[in-house]
């Protein structure tokens, strides 16, 4: 299964990584130039990594695994007003973006107060389209628990931050209730790495059942078919097609590109033979889910 | 400023009073606040606030912000404070109409045919915007959903209640017994 990493390096010889990369099998996601730096965004097998990190080393580079680089995550805020933003929402969001996360802040409609709370289906279907879910909740437990109740129907991963250290739910995380500053402290980025360890242990065990059963291409390779075959390019902030762990979000109007996704040549098929594709309930983009070989029925 | 919690457990009160203590420290509020009082109903669920002013956030009156100097035909004010120009101009036209004030140069201001006395004009009352400002950073400080509010003002400070549920006479109550540990009188 390919793994996202990162080199961070100097723009000199740059091209020798990613000449390497491509030999290895590699794909090569994203390339950020920073005056006489550069981050070349990648995905690899794991057992190519070793060999690639001896002519890193050469070259005076880093390679660093970003564990959350296929991953969409849902940072989900009871509302979008200044109490839950910028912080901790946004903390936590611009904490995951470091491990690769591309992440989505979800506000919900009436996700305040104790008696008056709820989360709508729509809202459940927008936060199931993610690999992951995280709920930023306040800071009294009484309201955490209620608010709990409504969770447990969301089937993808999630994890519930609130204020109290303790809650008697396994996937929950505390310190990180309502804040007046951003996360910074020690402890702070502490309570952070707890939330990311969490995350990545929730998220392993997906990783395995996809890998017990996977999708016949990995997403990063449909991603750069897609990008090749209908000419998508992002810019530096924007990715127009966004990974998911068996799947992709493609930032496209549905209507018109949904017979134009169909058709993209992988291999001997289209991707239209290979995936469910829909559309998303977040802002008329297409979501593409990659079907199994089991049920693609093994051919 | 003093920051008191109950009613929510104590870890929870801790957490609330930091919170409470670091969003008026941001707004630049600390300074105006002598106590609050956060009593949690999370049962309930209500939240009550109580806030005291400090003695020095008082009205300003225009012997504050100028200097007054009595001329045969009028009065001379020199104002001594900048952001206060448009708000004199405006009170004194308002007072002894637009053309009786005169502004002879960018601090200068000639107010002609007054008989009454003009130091004890009350040119800006401070009171207000500290009321106004810490009423608003309430709102960011008490969780979201509670937009039932009941205020009970008094000259140096306030109550204020805020549920999510319809108004109970225990809420009443409550108000009133904070407003005997607070020393409000009136009601303005």
């Amino acid at each position: 299964m390919f793994k996202m990493y990162v080199f961070k390096g100097g723009t000199y010889r740059h091209d020798e990584i990613i000449e390497k990369i491509e030999d290895l099998g590699g794909i090569v996601m994203q390339k950020t130039p920073m005056q006489t730096e550069i981050d070349i965004t990648f995905a690899l097998q794991a057992p190519d990594l070793d060999n690639l990190k001896e002519l890193a080393k050469k070259l005076k580079g880093d390679i660093l695994e970003i564990p959350f680089g296929d991953m969409e995550i849902a940072i989900v805020s009871p509302s979008l007003s200044r109490h839950h933003l910028p912080h901790p929402v946004c903390d936590i969001s611009e904490f995951l973006r470091r491990y690769g996360a591309t992440t989505n802040i979800v506000g919900l409609a009436r996700g305040y107060g104790k008696t008056i709370f709820q989360i709508k289906d729509i809202e459940k279907k927008m936060i199931e389209e993610h690999d992951a879910a995280i709920f930023s909740y306040g800071l009294f437990s009484d309201c955490i628990v209620l608010k709990e109740k409504e969770t447990k129907e969301i089937s993808t991963s999630y994890i519930i931050c609130g204020g109290p250290s303790k809650m008697p739910f396994d996937n929950y995380i505390g310190n990180i209730g309502r804040k007046g500053g951003r996360m910074r402290s020690a402890a702070e980025i502490a309570t952070l790495e707890e939330l990311k360890e969490m995350l990545l242990e929730k998220i392993e065990k997906t990783r395995e059942s996809i890998e017990k059963d996977p999708p016949p291409y990995a997403p990063v390779y449909i991603k750069r078919a897609l990008e090749e075959q209908l000419g998508i390019k992002g810019t530096l902030g924007d990715n127009p097609v966004v990974l998911h762990l068996n799947g992709l979000r493609i930032k496209l109007p549905y209507n018109i590109y949904y017979n134009k996704i169909c058709d993209v040549k992988i291999g001997n098929v289209t991707l239209g033979d290979l995936s469910r594709i829909n559309k998303s309930y977040m802002n008329d983009t297409i979501l593409v889910r990659l079907l199994s070989e089991s049920e693609l029925g093994g051919e | 400023m003093e920051v008191e919690v109950r009613g929510a457990t104590p870890e929870e009160n801790k957490q609330q009073k930091k919170l409470c203590e670091d969003m008026f420290k941001d707004l630049g509020l600390g300074k105006k606040l002598k106590k609050i009082l956060i009593i949690c109903d999370i049962g309930m669920p209500a939240f009550y606030v109580a806030c005291k002013f400090k003695k020095d956030v008082q009205p300003i009156y225009l012997k504050d912000i100028a200097r007054i100097r009595e001329q045969a035909t009028f009065k001379r004010l020199q104002i001594t404070e900048e952001r206060y120009y448009d708000q004199v101009i405006s009170i004194l036209g308002e007072k002894f109409g637009n053309e009786n004030i005169i502004q002879d140069e960018r601090n200068i201001i000639k107010v002609k045919g007054s008989t009454t006395s003009v130091e004890n004009i009350k040119i800006y009352d401070f009171t207000e915007e500290v009321r106004e400002r810490i009423i608003d950073a309430l709102w960011h400080i008490l969780p979201e959903g509670f937009k039932v509010r009941q205020f009970k003002h008094f000259p140096d400070g306030f109550i204020v209640m805020a549920t999510d549920i319809p108004p109970i006479q225990e809420f009443a109550d409550q108000i009133e017994s904070m407003k005997q540990e607070f020393g409000g009188e009136e009601d303005v």
